[in-house]
């Protein structure tokens, strides 16, 4: 499996399916079916059993799902009205493409664009404010309000339509790098070395509350959860060194705290002294902001102690996702490290 | 059943988020007759439980599907007893303080004994003489509006304490075309609706065991319905809720019609269990609008989804419109289709209903 | 009781490093229960076993964690740029001491505002005496958490100060009642909690494997009673609160019912509240698995949230007995 494949595959919260079944396969060549599980968010739940009892049970999570935006309505003209699902923000929206519907043998996604205003006609005043998503429309040709209804009713999801591209010295830009990143390197982890129980959850649901990891995590309940995300890196232009967050290119981002859980402390340190001693590129998070699967993990039935490995991603939630290679493969080479030292 | 009556009778029931224990015990009763074994857990939730009637497809384990109501109503809460004895109250729910100006409450006294005496009071306004020009413009807030007991200090000091809960009032009244008005339709209608589908499903054969859960303090963030969900430990869920039917000042594609039930759509919302009860609904005849819910839904869903290992939900909407007020209006027939598809629905789902419901 | 609140309170224990507290109170805490264990959160769970074994499991949840500042960057200069752990407020921030697990010690202060630039933490810098990056890095690391270091002082003849009463207050209480509490028939099970100033993370996962069949939270609730502050009727020295509701619970009737019947008994004068925002465990416990009446009983405290944190020993005083009469001692 390779992440362009899962990239440009099209997977908004809750209707993760084309990713679940990629990610079924894919696991059930390396494990075999009856190590797989699905739980009651569609979240794969894959477990590799260990031969060490003595080890702790060890949970790597990355989330299936995507942002993406969904068809409310359509104007007279045929115009599509939509809200974004998932944190998108208005301002990258105008002027792109995107696919309506799911692409699937029978029906294949339609093409559609995301039009504004022409600058042209634009008063100095409009120019200033941000289109809010009210305002804004996707076309897809269609001739009228009914035309419109049939080909993309009310419930339609649609996905941004990047192909996922190399650009620049090692750097990629896609769409949804947020979390197939994670998602394609818990594949590249499913032979990792580990002698205890080792289990690979793929949440859904997680860009509208944490929702999948809160279900995973109850049905696993690890000694330890290690989840595998990418993060917002703020590192261009004038903007100063302490709201970075992080840098694309320096390396896997360790996390103490975000909005959602604060690290455990010792895992923090372990990975700080592992990604130095073995000499796998790293950074600290330098911003306390966002929120994912560990604040739900870490908190499910009984507990467990998490900590976060993220890639660094500029644009995170656009339709231009960057990432850099090295520090995907910084993330798999930490983890796998983790894991051989535990 | 007739509705009316039993919404009329809902209304009257005591039940603040969090205080519903009166309002569960009315519930029960109503429940009793129609169900297998009644519970009230430690949140108040009414759970009912309806066992299979009919042996599953293939004689293995019966799907069992939780319904979830609230009963649970807004309310005000006495936070200060002030020199002049009147009461500063804050909000047990979202209230609207529009409403409150002139509005008249009951105060559950309990400064002479753990049993609430029910003592009538006023909510005060400005008189319009005394108004400014910017007065006329902003409505009141919240600390600028005091219940009047009409009685001595000493005498309110006595009675009532710091805590006490304070209802709205209002009777429920039928209109014209099947409608009616009153306070706590939102969500007691949708207990009605529960009721009307154990009705149906105790004539209906039913494979699946099904739980009816009468949920508390929705209104302050879904806690029973989270509680509940948990105890049943479900395979399935099916949330009733009200939402809102346009008015004239409503906005573009934020509304349901009046006169049908309408199913939510969204990630929360399982999709193949949604496309399946549009074909319920299709199949006997009952018209069923949808509404689009990007995020959360602000229901039970949001919490009984992530009960457990999770549970797979669809929500049914009875349109409402003035919610969180005293005057919240229905349609009865909506209520009744509700009902309708609720029963068909869930007496279709027998053993293998899972199967290819994620791949 | 003062005694142990001014051990407790000079502890270094920001949201999820309370293990120095967690240590303090496990020897405190030896040959007075039954067992004890900590959790995957680092809960301390301290279970004393009841006489009857069809008595009722108690839990009874103090939390161990402080409010703290987190460091997130360094300047070229070696000043240190936070963030928030918890409800830090800026306007309580100004010019403070502060210190970190390994004792360093710091200034925290505002730098002056650019025209139309708000007051927020982003404003705030620590500085430790150190003259550039290297050296700052030579003390603290990025993630090390700092909090305010103000001593434990008396006010007048009931009145105690400090930085971190919110809720080692409590933790002393619970510890005392341990300590004094005679065989009863129902089991207690006294959680110092983990985390609670992020939300209620802590109390989350240990009722949920304590699993007790009723909660009490203990916890610190403000005031109303200093100049212009009307947003609570409560006042310090009047007794501790029983809360009727809060943002996060609202309380089982019977239960409040309960208590108020254990002050009366125990000729203690209470205080009933009603606070429209804030928290504390019992919003988690109350949700555990198929959920448990619950309640909390508070000490009022002025300036909750600052390094100046005042109780009145009488109310503290007030609730241990409320405590130990409700179980029945």
């Amino acid at each position: 499996m390779d992440l362009k494949t899962l990239c440009e595959a099209q997977g908004v919260s809750g209707r993760e399916e084309h990713i679940r079944r990629m990610v079924w396969d894919a696991c059930a060549a390396k494990l075999g079916e009856d190590a797989l599980a699905l739980d009651g968010l569609g979240s794969v739940i894959a477990t590799r059993k260990g031969s060490d009892p003595g080890k702790p049970r060890v949970m790597l999570a990355a989330h299936m799902d995507e942002v993406g935006l969904l068809v409310v309505s359509a104007t007279e003209d045929g115009l599509l009205r939509f809200r974004a699902l998932g944190g998108v923000d208005s301002r990258v929206l105008v002027s792109k493409r995107v696919r309506v519907g799911y692409d699937t043998p029978e029906k294949p996604a339609l093409a559609g664009v995301i039009g504004a205003m022409a600058i042209h006609q634009q008063s100095p005043e409009d120019r200033k404010h941000v289109l809010p998503i009210e305002q804004l429309f996707i076309d897809i040709g269609a001739k009228d309000k009914a035309e419109a209804e049939r080909m993309a009713p009310a419930g339609t999801l649609v996905t941004f339509d990047t192909p996922y591209t190399p650009f620049g010295e090692g750097l990629v830009y896609a769409k949804a790098l947020d979390d197939r990143v994670g998602v394609w390197n818990l594949l590249n982890l499913l032979d990792a070395p580990y002698a205890g129980e080792l289990v690979f959850a793929f949440t859904s649901q997680e860009e509208v509350g944490l929702r999948g990891a809160t279900s995973a995590g109850y049905r696993v309940q690890p000694d330890i959860a290690v989840v595998l995300e990418t993060t917002a890196a703020n590192d261009l232009g004038e903007i100063p060194e302490a709201l970075q967050v992080c840098r694309v290119g320096q390396g896997v981002c360790v996390s103490f705290m975000d909005t959602a859980s604060l690290a455990d402390s010792q895992l923090y340190r372990t990975m700080l002294a592992l990604g130095k001693e073995k000499a796998i590129p790293h950074q600290v998070k330098q911003f306390v902001s966002g929120g994912n699967d560990a604040g739900a993990l870490q908190r499910a039935g009984a507990g467990s102690r998490t900590v976060v490995l993220s890639v660094p991603c500029r644009n995170i939630h656009s339709p231009t996702s960057v990432c850099a290679l090295r520090d995907m493969a910084a993330q798999e080479s930490l983890t796998r490290a983790f894991l051989e030292n535990l | 059943m007739d509705i009316l009556t039993y919404l009329q009778g809902a209304s009257t029931q005591f039940g603040p988020s969090g205080h519903e224990q009166p309002i569960a015990q009315w519930l029960k009763a109503r429940f009793e007759p129609l169900c297998d074994a009644v519970t009230i857990d430690p949140l108040f939730n009414v759970l009912a439980t309806l066992k299979p009637n009919t042996a599953t497809a293939r004689g293995g384990r019966a799907p069992k599907i939780i319904l979830c109501a609230h009963m649970d109503e807004i309310a005000l809460m006495v936070t200060e007893v002030l020199k002049d004895g009147a009461l500063r109250m804050g909000n047990v729910g979202g209230v609207d303080p529009r409403i409150l100006p002139a509005a008249v409450v009951t105060v559950h006294a309990t400064g002479e004994g753990d049993t609430a005496v029910p003592l009538t009071g006023v909510i005060g306004a400005k008189a319009p003489h005394l108004l400014t020009d910017a007065d006329r413009t902003q409505n009141y807030k919240r600390e600028d509006l005091y219940i009047d007991l009409g009685l001595p200090v000493e005498t309110v000091k006595k009675r009532v304490r710091v805590g006490d809960l304070v209802t709205l009032t209002g009777e429920t009244i039928p209109l014209l075309n099947e409608r009616a008005a009153g306070k706590t339709m939102d969500d007691r209608a949708c207990i009605a609706v529960m009721l009307e589908a154990a009705e149906r499903l105790a004539r209906m054969k039913h494979a699946a065991e099904i739980v009816f859960a009468a949920t508390t303090q929705e209104e302050v963030g879904c806690r029973g319905a989270k509680v509940a969900a948990h105890t049943v430990n479900p395979d399935m869920a099916i949330i009733m809720d009200v939402s809102h039917a346009p008015i004239p000042a409503s906005k573009p594609d934020t509304t349901i019609p009046l006169d049908a039930p309408a199913i939510g759509y969204g990630p929360l919302l399982q999709f193949k269990l949604v496309d399946r009860i549009r074909q319920t609904a299709v199949k006997n005849g009952i018209r069923l609008n949808a509404e689009q819910l990007e995020s959360r839904t602000g229901t039970d869903t949001d919490t009984v989804q992530i009960a457990r290992e999770g549970i797979p939900s669809i929500l049914v909407d009875l349109p409402l419109k003035y919610m969180h007020t005293t005057v919240e209006l229905l349609d009865m027939n909506a209520l009744r289709e509700c009902g309708r598809l609720v029963a068909l629905f869930a007496a279709e789902i027998d053993e293998g209903w899972d199967e290819s419901l994620w791949i | 009781m003062e005694q142990l609140i001014q051990k407790l309170t000079g502890i270094y224990g920001p949201s999820g490093r309370e293990e120095l507290v967690a240590a303090e109170i496990e020897t405190l805490l030896a040959g007075k229960v039954d067992s004890i264990r900590r959790d995957a959160l680092g809960n301390l769970i301290c279970e004393k076993k009841g006489t009857d074994p069809n008595g009722k499991r108690i839990m009874l949840a103090a939390h161990m964690d402080q409010i703290g500042l987190v460091v997130t960057h360094v300047e070229k200069e070696g000043y240190l740029r936070v963030s928030n752990i918890g409800g830090i407020s800026p306007a309580n921030s100004r010019t403070r001491r502060v210190k970190f697990a390994n004792g360093v010690m710091g200034v925290l202060h505002e730098q002056p505002l650019k025209p139309g630039e708000t007051t927020s933490l982003r404003t705030f810098y620590i500085d430790i005496g150190a003259a550039n990056e290297a050296e700052a890095l030579s003390l603290i690391s990025l993630g090390d958490v700092a909090v305010y270091a103000e001593d434990t002082f008396k006010m007048g003849a009931h009145r105690l100060a400090s930085p971190a009463m919110d809720d080692r207050m409590a933790c002393a209480l619970l510890v005392s009642i341990l300590q004094k509490l005679p065989p009863i028939k129902d089991t207690v099970i006294a959680v110092f909690t983990t985390q609670e100033e992020v939300g209620l993370r802590g109390a989350t996962t240990s009722a949920y494997s304590v699993q007790p069949d009723v909660g009490i939270a203990l916890d610190v609730t403000l005031t109303g009673d200093t100049p212009e502050e009307r947003r609570v009727a409560v006042n310090l020295g009047e007794g501790p609160t029983i809360v009727v509701m809060n943002a996060r619970s609202i309380s089982n009737p019977a239960l409040v019912n309960e208590l108020h019947a254990a002050a009366a008994k125990a000729g203690v004068a209470v205080q009933r509240e009603v606070l429209p925002f804030g928290g504390t465990d019992a919003g988690a416990m109350q949700l555990s698995r198929g959920g448990m009446p619950v309640c909390t009983v508070s000490v009022p405290c002025r300036y909750v949230h600052s390094a100046c944190e005042v109780v009145d020993m009488r109310d503290v005083e007030g609730a241990e007995k409320v405590l130990l009469g409700y179980l029945g001692a």
